[in-house]
C-alpha cells in the first residue's frame, strides 16, 4: 500500500457562526498531483489551514504523513503557499530566503537559489517591486527550499495573468516532475487543474462531493445525451447523478461500474470538468430546494 | 528567528533612535544654556530662593527658559505612549493584516517562539533608548530644578528617569497584544495610547501620594507669616489649620474677616500643617511607578503569550 500525504477523518470546523467543513474524509496518496476544486466557501483554505496547524479542527483529525499538526509550524515534509502569496514588502528576494532558512530547520539554500535563477529574477530587487508571477515563483522558491514532500498551494493562480498563469505552472510541474512529491492544488477554476492533476478532491459545502483518482472517477461516470424524453426515463441499475433537460435535449451523468447500454441515448465518458459542473448542479439544485 | 524579528523592527527601531537622540540632545543644550545662565547670574546651583540665591535673578531665570522648558516636558510626556504604540501596535498586527503570519507561522518556528522573539527584539533596543532618555532627562533638569518644579511634582516626576521607560514599556505591551487581538494596526496603536492616558492620570492623583507616609511639617502662624513655605522643592499633597489643642479648624475666611493674622486668630488656628513628600523621596517614586507599570505590562505581556495560540488565518 502506497504512504498516504494526507487524511481526513470525520474532520470537522466550525467558525464562529457556522461550519466551514463537516464530516469531511478523504485520503491523498503519496505522489498524487491533487486537485482540490469547489466553488468559493467551501472550505478549501480551511482544510489548508487545518493541515499547516493555523486551525484547530473542531472535530476529528487531519493527518499529514501520520502527524498531527499543531502550535510547532507546519508538520515535517509540508510547505504551503497560502492564499495571495504572503511575503515581507520591504525586504529584498535574497532576505526573503533568508527568512525560509532562519525559519526552517531544514533547508536547501542553493536549491532555492537556482530556483529564483531560472525565474531570472535578482536577488537584490524588493519583493513590493515584483510583478504578480514573480512574487509567485519567490513564494514558491521559499516553499520549496523546504525541500516539502507535500506541497499545498491554495489558489496560486488567481492573480496572476494567462501567461504568468502558464510559467508558474510550467516551473511548478518541472519541480514535482524531479522530486516526485505530492501536491495539493486549490482552484476554483477547473480548467487550470485539468491538463496536472490526477487526483480530485471536490468539496461543496463544507462537505467532501467525490474524491479518487482522477481517471478511475471519470471511468466510472457516463454523461448521456439524448431527445428529451416523454416520460420518466428508465435507467436501469445505472445511479443518475444529475439530469438537466433544455426544449428539445437532455443530458444525464451516471454513477455506474457496469457498461451503459441504453439505446435511446449517446454515451460517453465526461471529461473533469463537465464531471465537476454536474457536481455543482446538483448541490446548487439541493441549496435552492432546501431553501424553498 | 532573531534575525527575522529584527529584520522586520529594524525601520521602526531606527525611527526611534532617531527620535530620541533628537530629544535628548534638546535636553543637552537645555541643561548647558540653563548652567551657563546661573552661572553669569550668580545663581550657580540654586534649587529655591534663599541665602545666596537671589529670588528676583531666580524668578527672572525661570521666565527665560520656560519657551525652551516647556516644549521639551510636553515631548517627553508624548514621548513614551507614542514610542510604545508606534513599535508594539504594528508588531504583530500588520502581520495579520497582510497576512505574512502565514508565511511565518507554516515554517518550522513553534508560534510561541515566534511570539516570544517579535516581542524581545521589539521591546528591548526601544526600551535600553528610553531608559537612556530618561537618565539623560533627568541629569539635564537637575539644575534647572527652579523652572521645572519639584521633580517630584508633575510635570517633573513623569518626564524623566526610569518612568519613561516603564510608561514606554507597558504602552509597548499593550499595543502588541492589542495588535493580535484586534489584527489591526491603527485600533491596537490607539488602544495603546488610550490605556496609558487612563492609567496615568489616576496613578498620578491618587496612588503616587501613597507611595510612602506623607511627612507632616507643622508651622506656626507667626512664623508662617515670616517665612518661606516649608521644603519648597518637595510636593505637598494636602494641607489644614489646626487649634492650641492641635485639632484641625476649618476656617471661614471673608472679606470682612480683617488681617489674615487677626482673622486666624479669631478662629482659634494657631499653626499650620501640610503633608507631603520631600524631593529626596523622587528616586524612591521612580522605583515604586516603574515597578507598578512593568509589573502591569508583564501581565499584559502574559496575556499575549495566551493570545497568539489563537491566532488563525
Amino acid at each position: 500500500m502506497s504512504t498516504i500525504a494526507l487524511e481526513a477523518r470525520a474532520l470537522g470546523k466550525k467558525y464562529r457562526r457556522a461550519w466551514g467543513l463537516r464530516d469531511c474524509t478523504f485520503q491523498l496518496p503519496e505522489g498524487r498531483i491533487a486537485a482540490l476544486v469547489g466553488p468559493n466557501g467551501a472550505g478549501k483554505s480551511t482544510i489548508m489551514g487545518l493541515a499547516t496547524g493555523l486551525l484547530r479542527p473542531t472535530e476529528e483529525s487531519i493527518e499529514v504523513f501520520g502527524q498531527r499538526p499543531g502550535d510547532q509550524g507546519s508538520p515535517d515534509g509540508l510547505a504551503f503557499l497560502g492564499q495571495d502569496k504572503p511575503l515581507y514588502k520591504g525586504f529584498t528576494v535574497a532576505e526573503m530566503l533568508r527568512a525560509g532558512r532562519e525559519l526552517n530547520a531544514s533547508w536547501e539554500q542553493e536549491y532555492a537559489e537556482s530556483l529564483l535563477a531560472d525565474a531570472r529574477i535578482d536577488p537584490a530587487a524588493k519583493i513590493g517591486a515584483l510583478s504578480g508571477g514573480q512574487r509567485t515563483r519567490v513564494a514558491l522558491a521559499v516553499a520549496l527550499g523546504r525541500r516539502p514532500r507535500l506541497l499545498m498551494l491554495d489558489e496560486p493562480l488567481a492573480d496572476l495573468d494567462p501567461l504568468a498563469r502558464e510559467d508558474v505552472m510550467r516551473s511548478l510541474m518541472a519541480e514535482v516532475a524531479e522530486t516526485g512529491m505530492t501536491v495539493l492544488l486549490s482552484s476554483h477554476v477547473i480548467a487550470d487543474l485539468e491538463e496536472v492533476c490526477d487526483h480530485l478532491v471536490l468539496l461543496i459545502g463544507g462537505k467532501v462531493a467525490l474524491t479518487g483518482d482522477i481517471d478511475d472517477l471519470l471511468a466510472e461516470h457516463r454523461l448521456l445525451i439524448g431527445a428529451r424524453p416523454e416520460s420518466e426515463p428508465d435507467f436501469g441499475p445505472h445511479t443518475v447523478i444529475q439530469r438537466r433537460d433544455t426544449q428539445r435535449q437532455a443530458t444525464v451523468l451516471l454513477r455506474t461500474t457496469a457498461p451503459v447500454n441504453l439505446p435511446d441515448w449517446d454515451s460517453d465518458e465526461p471529461n473533469l470538468e463537465e464531471l465537476v459542473l454536474s457536481y455543482l448542479r446538483v448541490a446548487g439544485a439541493q441549496e435552492t430546494g432546501d431553501s424553498k | 528567528m532573531i534575525w527575522l524579528a529584527w529584520r522586520q523592527q529594524r525601520p521602526i527601531v531606527m525611527t526611534t533612535f532617531g527620535t530620541v537622540a533628537v530629544v535628548m540632545a534638546g535636553m543637552l543644550i537645555l541643561r548647558l544654556t540653563g548652567v551657563a545662565y546661573m552661572d553669569e547670574h550668580g545663581i550657580t546651583g540654586c534649587t529655591v530662593p534663599g541665602p545666596g540665591c537671589d529670588g528676583t535673578a531666580m524668578n527672572m531665570f525661570a521666565e527665560a527658559f520656560r519657551g525652551l522648558w516647556l516644549p521639551l516636558i510636553l515631548i517627553m510626556f508624548a514621548l513614551p505612549p507614542l514610542v510604545g504604540a508606534f513599535t508594539g501596535g504594528p508588531l504583530f498586527a500588520r502581520e495579520i493584516e497582510r497576512g505574512t503570519h502565514v508565511f511565518a507561522l507554516t515554517q518550522s518556528v513553534g508560534r510561541t517562539r515566534w511570539w516570544a522573539a517579535k516581542t524581545v527584539v521589539g521591546l528591548v533596543p526601544v526600551l535600553a533608548a528610553m531608559v537612556l532618555l530618561g537618565l539623560v532627562a533627568s541629569w539635564s533638569l537637575a539644575p534647572l530644578a527652579y523652572v521645572t518644579t519639584s521633580p517630584i511634582r508633575t510635570p517633573g516626576f513623569e518626564t524623566q528617569g526610569l518612568v519613561v521607560a516603564a510608561y514606554t514599556l507597558l504602552a509597548f505591551a499593550i499595543g502588541s497584544v492589542a495588535g493580535i487581538l484586534l489584527r489591526n494596526t491603527l485600533g491596537a496603536m490607539v488602544l495603546a495610547i488610550a490605556f496609558y492616558i487612563a492609567l496615568l492620570v489616576p496613578v498620578g492623583s491618587f496612588l503616587r501620594p501613597a507611595y510612602a507616609e506623607p511627612v507632616k511639617v507643622t508651622v506656626s502662624v507667626a512664623d508662617m507669616l515670616e517665612q518661606e513655605a516649608p521644603d519648597a522643592d518637595g510636593w505637598q499633597v494636602a494641607y489644614g489649620y489646626l487649634d492650641a489643642a492641635g485639632n484641625e479648624v476649618d476656617p471661614a475666611i471673608t472679606p470682612d474677616c480683617g488681617p489674615p493674622d487677626k482673622c486666624m486668630a479669631d478662629q482659634g488656628i494657631v499653626a499650620l500643617y501640610t503633608l507631603g513628600h520631600p524631593a529626596t523621596r523622587f528616586w524612591r517614586f521612580q522605583l515604586t511607578e516603574s515597578a507598578l507599570f512593568a509589573g502591569i505590562a508583564v501581565l499584559v505581556i502574559a496575556a499575549g503569550s495566551a493570545a497568539v495560540r489563537r491566532v488563525r488565518t
